[in-house]
């Protein structure tokens, strides 16, 4: 329950919670306080009287002498005057005070209350010995009364004090939780409808700008991952494309008028060849689903896929007068011979393409995996081709009678990114690229 | 009357063979090249009647080959032979100023009916050129001696600009030139893109200026 409530509910319940404590203590402190000082207050006031009462007391021979009776009218505050535990004086007020007064001559003084009635005796001492007291009674229901309005008066103000709070810190959330719903709601609309925007909040100083700059974080690996999904697809449409636009030409072509025998087996020729290079494609399509889903296990010598693959390039090494090299050895790959194959021979192609005499392929290891370094002398690939290289029209070229696979560049990387390994383009002088397979 | 001259840029050995073979069948006169400077030379040396280009050039990419070939004042009609059967490609190939648009694999027949359709109503007469040449091999325009590296957004923008030299080019013609077919762009950042091309072309001496057509959109010279 408690989980499914908003941030903003449970940040407005704490902070309310919080704010209550702290005017539960205040309140009780504030009374606590104002309790005792009332009380001294009364006995104050009741001790002035005594002492008033006292002055007036003359001590002849060891007994206390009244001049004059205390003035009961005038005075709202009665009055005990007691000789030993005998009452000299009293006010007659009321009888459970008169009872109370002469139990308090009788002890060492202090204060007692009777009802709302306070009761305050003060010694009367003529050398060093006790003669007597005098009790003043001052009535308490003032300062109850005072207590009482404080209290009240002090809870309604912390409950409006309270109410002020939380509006407040509901303002303050909505406002600092705004932004948040806002990004929330712009990153959505964007990564639906404009993968191209972005917060762009610049270095992050506050939560606010790392939400933002995680959230374009999170923006542009979504915008990879879809242009990656589109140029795979632009490049295995155009892998599927030109063989079947060849032999649709070609076949229209034939069809369109008579021709001689010589004419029809050169098409049909054209056909096969195509035909056996679509299929070759569509292994290779497969290959990659069954090696990234985990079907396919094997191994082999990095030398030999090597080797395969330089083989399908030899024709087109010698009709360019490229010398074609293979070196290195390594442990055995995590690649069967086909799948290595596959992946290493459209790198090859285009190296002999681009070279002017030499292409090498150098074999390493490297840790826990095989490297395939694939030079050649050419002109290289500029820091600005190098990222686009697997996504623009740098294809190996076929060669005409080999039923190679022909792949792109762009399905030969996915095939060695589903095989745990993968293929850059390294800068320098001349085409330099390396596949990496894991090793057994 | 003579042969319509057709000039193909297609980077497939096999298929450029089978399609220059098919028109010269069909009585059309065919030069072809691989690569897209191969075309632009071959442009130069003779007018022709129409082109097919792929989009996938070695070279370059073949809408922004377009895009020189109309800034260089060729008028003539373009047919887009490309595998690239998506709807943001084929839109930005008519933005790029083709006529056509026909996807790998393709009828022969229809190739040849539409090439026919294209050259039967002709482009209109050549324009004047500005002199400001685009580069879609290296995205740079060049004016004379002098030359700036463009990037490929202003590549487009520029391409558009002056293959319609003297011609007031609407804002949202821009936009479907500039950015793929979809994207959100908003006016500023077009008009940004503008001022950033005015400063590049300063560096060219005496080349043509863009001018505001405010609310409609920009022209070149």
């Amino acid at each position: 329950m408690s989980g499914r409530r908003g941030i903003r509910t449970r940040l407005l319940l704490a902070s309310g919670v919080a704010v209550a404590a702290a005017l539960v203590v205040l309140v009780v402190a504030f009374n606590l306080v104002l309790r005792h000082e009332l009380s001294a207050s009364a006995n104050d006031r009741a001790r002035a009287r005594a002492t008033a009462e006292l002055s007036a007391l003359t001590v002849r021979g060891g007994s206390i002498q009244l001049e004059e009776a205390p003035d009961a009218a005038a005075v709202d505050v009665p009055v005990w005057i007691f000789s030993g535990a005998t009452a000299v004086e009293s006010p007659r007020v009321v009888e459970s005070l008169d009872l109370a007064a002469a139990g308090l001559a009788s002890s060492d003084g202090g204060a007692r209350d009777v009802g709302d009635t306070r009761l305050y005796a003060v010694p009367v001492v003529s050398n060093g010995r006790r003669l007597g007291t005098v009790v003043a009674a001052v009535s308490l229901a003032a300062y109850d009364d005072t207590a009482q309005t404080a209290l009240v008066g002090s809870l309604a103000l912390a409950v409006a004090l309270l109410a002020v709070s939380l509006l407040a810190a509901r303002w303050i959330l909505s406002r600092a939780l705004a932004p948040v719903a806002e990004m929330t709601s712009a990153a959505a609309i964007w990564s639906e409808h404009d993968l191209e925007r972005r917060f762009a909040a610049g270095q992050p100083h506050d939560e606010l700008g790392q939400l933002a700059s995680t959230l374009d974080g999170l923006l542009d690996r979504i915008a990879d991952a879809l242009r990656r999904e589109q140029l795979l697809t632009a490049e295995i449409s155009h892998e599927l494309r030109t063989p079947l636009a060849r032999i649709v030409a070609e076949t229209d072509l034939a069809l369109r008028r008579p021709r001689d025998t010589a004419a029809y087996l050169e098409a049909l020729a054209t056909v096969r060849r195509n035909a056996e290079q679509l299929t070759g494609v569509m292994d290779t399509l497969l290959e990659a689903a069954r090696t990234s889903s985990g079907q396919r296990r094997g191994s082999a010598d990095p030398l030999a896929v090597a080797d395969r693959a330089a083989a399908h390039c030899r024709r087109l090494a010698a009709d360019r007068g490229i010398e074609l090299t293979v070196s290195g050895s390594a442990a055995r790959v995590a690649v069967d011979v086909d799948l290595g194959e596959r992946i290493l021979q459209p790198l090859i192609e285009n190296a002999c393409r681009f070279a002017r005499t030499l292409a090498n392929v150098q074999i390493a290891r490297n840790g826990a995996s095989v490297t395939f370094a694939v030079t050649d002398d050419g002109d290289g690939v500029s820091d600005l081709q190098r990222s686009s290289i697997f996504e623009r029209g740098v294809r190996g070229d076929r060669v005409d009678g080999d039923s190679g696979a022909g792949l792109g560049l762009a399905l030969a990387r996915r095939l060695a990114r589903s095989a745990g390994g993968d293929i850059t383009a390294e800068p320098g002088r001349g085409g330099h690229f390396v596949v990496t397979l894991p090793s057994v | 009357v003579s042969e319509p001259l057709i000039l193909i840029a297609e980077d497939d050995d096999e298929l450029r063979g089978l399609v220059v073979r098919g028109l010269r069948e069909e009585g059309f006169a065919v030069a072809a090249s691989a690569t897209a400077a191969g075309l632009q030379q071959l442009a130069e040396r003779r007018q022709p009647d129409a082109l097919i280009l792929d989009i996938g050039l070695p070279d370059a990419d073949g809408r922004d080959l377009c895009q020189a070939l109309r800034a260089r004042g060729l008028n003539v009609p373009v047919l887009f032979l490309t595998a690239r059967d998506a709807l943001p490609d084929r839109l930005s190939g008519f933005a790029a100023g083709g006529d056509d648009y026909l996807i790998k694999p393709f009828s022969f027949d229809e190739l040849v009916a539409r090439l026919r359709a294209q050259v039967r109503r002709g482009g209109p007469e050549p324009r004047d050129a500005s002199g400001l040449i685009v580069d879609p091999s290296t995205h740079s325009a060049r004016f004379g001696e002098e030359s700036v590296t463009l990037t490929p957004t202003e590549y487009r923008l520029l391409g558009l600009l002056v293959g319609r030299a003297g011609e007031t080019v609407r804002r949202r013609e821009l936009i479907q030139a500039g950015w793929p077919h979809g994207a959100i762009v908003h006016e500023n950042t077009l008009d940004a893109y503008l001022a950033r091309l005015r400063r590049k072309l300063r560096q060219l001496p005496d080349a043509p200026g863009i001018t505001t057509a405010h609310g409609v959109g920009y022209t070149l010279g």
